[in-house]
């Protein structure tokens, strides 16, 4: 009698590790499926619909900067420099270690650069992220001429002559 | 002679049914591979500039073709030299180059596959793959001008010639390490990986001399050309060469938002004794577990992208996870009866 017991107990146990085992596997399929949906989905978040490479406009806009900026010219940037090497092919620098509207004027003097090109709200250098804001570019006139800006899909484009260099 | 033509009408059908039972998962595995191939061309045809990086290999592949001193002289030289080989045959374009990367990461689907296939069966080289190359980093990062696609190609080539038995084979595994260098520089690290737990495995001297035969001229020949390029070799930029004794959890952390909720099932995997037993799992298991480490030792530069070099790893232990459910309610199954 305790033997037939036991044994109804184990087929009990049994048969509830299936049905668990089954769900797990059913539930890991599940799993799988919901990633290739989920990251299908994913994959629109990775760069904004904003992103540089979805402008239409902007390798036409840097590409002609060849045409205002004299081929041996180093063009100093706020940002973005690769774009400006491969596109607009001049030299482009990132003026590290300046930290103002007056200490970059100085900077460029110093190098002999004339150019400075500013995507509006975009910098490499902290210190120079306000000076570089929609707001902060008012400043710029001081020291610099605006050559010509740029309105692209996503980003508007400064180009500046230092004034000294004029 | 009436008889004969239903007679052949049966044998083609019943030609047509054994092919779709041998071949049905290869069948789907091409159709797959077909539509992920559409997917990169209208994604890539939609690209209208390069990203960030992209815009440095590009440059770099001018100045290797015109003589001129390098832009960023860290960076992997492979990815420039193919983008400067086929600009010598094109003329410079970009928009030439767009689906360079995107052709690799394909064919790193299909080497993951025919890796798989012959061990685990077509399911489950099927699924592997299918959730590796829809990978959100995995297609991104590989439909730009960037080294993703390319490591991931010649590191999932060097999976599929160490695993095999020939040695011919292991000389191209080899030759794929060295490729893997000079394509991402630090997705060697999983290509040795791959290759000391093989070798560890085999015991094989053969296997080991191979696979050195074919690295080393490769690596020499890479490191010497940047060298001799830019007076220097760099592999990285210093500060994202410090590692940490204290791992970061960034990878785990985000696991879910990197590998999707497959990846709850690679703790799965490490429950069942089989996984151990099978000692095929080994290269997969130190290629997760050391280079989840190793990119989790580097504090100042984490990022999602670089979980592409591991993710088939991931997707592998997932699924082994999945077949060890399976196994285990089929082994129920059979008690019960």
């Amino acid at each position: 009698m305790a033997t037939s017991k036991a044994v109804s107990q184990r087929i009990e146990i049994s048969l509830k590790v299936n049905i668990i085992s089954k769900i797990l596997v059913l539930a890991g399929i599940l799993i799988v499926i919901i990633s290739i949906v989920n990251l299908t989905e994913q994959i629109q978040y990775i760069a904004s619909p904003r992103s540089v490479i979805h402008d239409e406009s902007f390798v036409a806009v840097i590409n002609g900067l060849s045409e205002l900026v004299p081929e041996e010219s180093t063009i100093v940037v706020s940002t973005n420099g690769p774009f400006v090497t491969y596109f607009a092919r001049r030299d482009a620098k990132v003026p590290f270690g300046v930290s103002s509207r007056e200490s970059l004027a100085d900077y460029m003097a110093k190098h002999h650069y004339e150019y400075l090109l500013v995507f509006e709200g975009g910098s490499q250098v902290a210190a120079l992220k306000s000076l570089f804001s929609s707001k902060g570019l008012e400043s710029l006139d001081r020291d610099f001429q605006r050559i010509r800006s740029f309105h692209t899909d996503f980003s508007k484009i400064h180009l500046y002559k230092l004034k000294s260099a004029l | 002679m009436v008889d004969d033509e239903p007679r052949s009408e049966l044998r083609k059908k019943k030609w047509l049914h054994d092919f779709l039972v041998r071949r049905g998962i290869d069948i789907v595995f091409l159709v797959f591979m077909g539509i992920l191939a559409l997917r990169y061309w209208l994604y890539i045809s939609d690209m209208q500039a390069p990203m960030w990086d992209g815009a440095v290999y590009l440059i770099n592949a001018r100045n290797w073709l015109t003589g001129t001193r390098l832009y960023e002289t860290y960076r992997p030289p492979l990815i420039s030299w193919i983008i400067a080989g086929f600009w010598l045959f094109t003329g410079e374009n970009w928009t030439y180059v767009k689906p360079l990367a995107a052709l690799f990461a394909i064919g790193s689907g299909i080497f993951l596959y025919l890796t798989l296939r012959g061990r685990k069966g077509g399911f489950f080289a099927l699924g592997v793959t299918m959730l590796t190359m829809l990978n959100t980093q995995v297609f991104f990062y590989s439909s730009q001008i960037y080294t993703e696609g390319l490591s991931l190609f010649f590191l999932v080539a060097t999976l599929y010639f160490l695993k095999s038995e020939r040695p011919n084979h292991w000389l191209l595994g080899g030759v794929m390490i060295g490729l893997t260098f000079a394509s991402r520089y630090p997705i060697i690290l999983p290509c040795l990986v791959i290759f000391a737990v093989e070798s560890l495995i085999r015991k094989n001297w053969n296997l080991i001399a191979w696979t050195v035969v074919g690295a080393l001229p490769v690596l020499l020949m890479t490191i010497s050309a940047v060298y001799l390029k830019t007076g220097t070799f760099q592999v990285a930029l210093l500060n994202d060469t410090n590692l940490s004794f204290f791992p970061s959890s960034f990878y785990l952390v985000n696991s879910i938002n990197i590998w999707g909720p497959a990846f709850l099932l690679v703790p799965v995997s490490f429950l069942f004794r089989r996984t151990y037993n099978d000692n095929y799992n080994y290269s997969f298991i130190a290629w997760f577990l050391i280079s989840l480490l190793f990119w989790s030792s580097s504090p100042t530069n984490l990022q999602y992208r670089f979980t592409v070099g591991f993710t088939p790893a991931v997707y592998y232990l997932g699924f082994l996870g999945v077949e060890n459910l399976a196994k285990l309610a089929r082994a129920k199954n059979s008690l019960n009866k």
